[in-house]
């Protein structure tokens, strides 16, 4: 196999370290824990590098990696011993929503040109504290399976979920935690 | 009839798998006539839009000078370079 520069093992931490990096923080929200998954997909990649094809490239193969490797960071971490009470999954939020019959008791104010938000700094602080607030395992599964790569077999059994069901909820309760938390701490400031 | 309260979980279920498409039908129906359901449906599409946006607003980062020296210290560890 021709090896470019760009093939070379030993300038992979220099040519994908920042991408690999950015990738993992997203999804692990820890910067020393992503530290450590650049070093293992990294390391990985270097003792299987005589078994890269050639078909993708080395920056989608590593990705690749990297994804295994947050997938086992999360199976490792798994939740089990905490499982979400009624006060995670937004019961009183959903109870104070909704009158008796399923119907919206609040009114919901038109969000005031969210795209714009966007371009603001202060708006992804926000959004970052919103997060935050959620409980972990809920904020960790929206972004697993938004930015799409966990399926829902692999959330679920992270989580210690015995159905989809269980996690299609939850999801739903996370979006509308987090829409309520958006909603107070940003456009209602606007 | 599907109330608000199901409404906005099925649309939100729509975002995560696919749903059958009597259910679509049936949250389609509901928004022709429930403007509050509709700007839910609008808020929390725009929170996944956001999340998925989440890459492109950090391109500046990256790893600090520190933590490169770290990981270049254990591949040399390894003894695989
Ligand atoms: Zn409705």
């Amino acid at each position: 196999m021709p090896h470019t520069t760009q093939d070379n093992p030993e300038s992979w931490l220099d040519n994908y370290g920042d991408m690999l990096y950015r990738f993992a923080l997203v999804r692990v929200r820890s910067e020393a824990t992503a530290e450590d998954l650049v070093q293992d997909t990294l390391l990985a990649g270097i003792q299987a590098f005589d078994k890269f094809s050639g078909q993708s490239s080395v920056r989608t193969w590593l990705t690749g990696i990297l994804k295994h490797k947050i997938i086992d960071h999360f199976r490792k971490n798994r939740y089990d011993s905490q499982s979400l009470n009624d006060s995670d999954l937004g019961e009183d939020l959903l109870n104070s929503q909704f009158d008796q019959q399923g119907k919206w008791q609040i009114d919901l104010v038109e969000w005031a040109t969210p795209d714009c938000s966007l371009n603001e700094q202060q708006f992804w602080h926000v959004f970052q504290q919103c997060l935050d607030r959620l409980p972990k395992k809920m904020a960790d599964l929206l972004l697993l399976r938004t930015l799409g790569d966990v399926s829902s077999e692999d959330c679920c059994q992270v989580l210690g979920y015995e159905t989809t069901n269980q996690l299609w909820v939850t999801l739903s309760r996370t979006r509308m935690k987090l829409r309520q938390c958006l909603d107070v701490k940003w456009f209602e400031t606007k | 009839m599907l109330k608000c309260k199901q409404i906005t979980e099925l649309a939100s279920n729509s975002l995560d798998t696919s749903i059958p498409w009597l259910k679509r039908l049936q949250i389609k129906l509901h928004l022709m006539m429930c403007e509050t359901c509709y700007q839910y449906i609008k808020q929390i599409k725009f929170i996944q839009n956001t999340i998925s946006g989440i890459e492109k607003h950090q391109e500046n980062i990256f790893l600090s000078v520190e933590a490169k020296k770290r990981i270049q210290a254990k591949l040399n560890q390894a003894k695989i370079l």
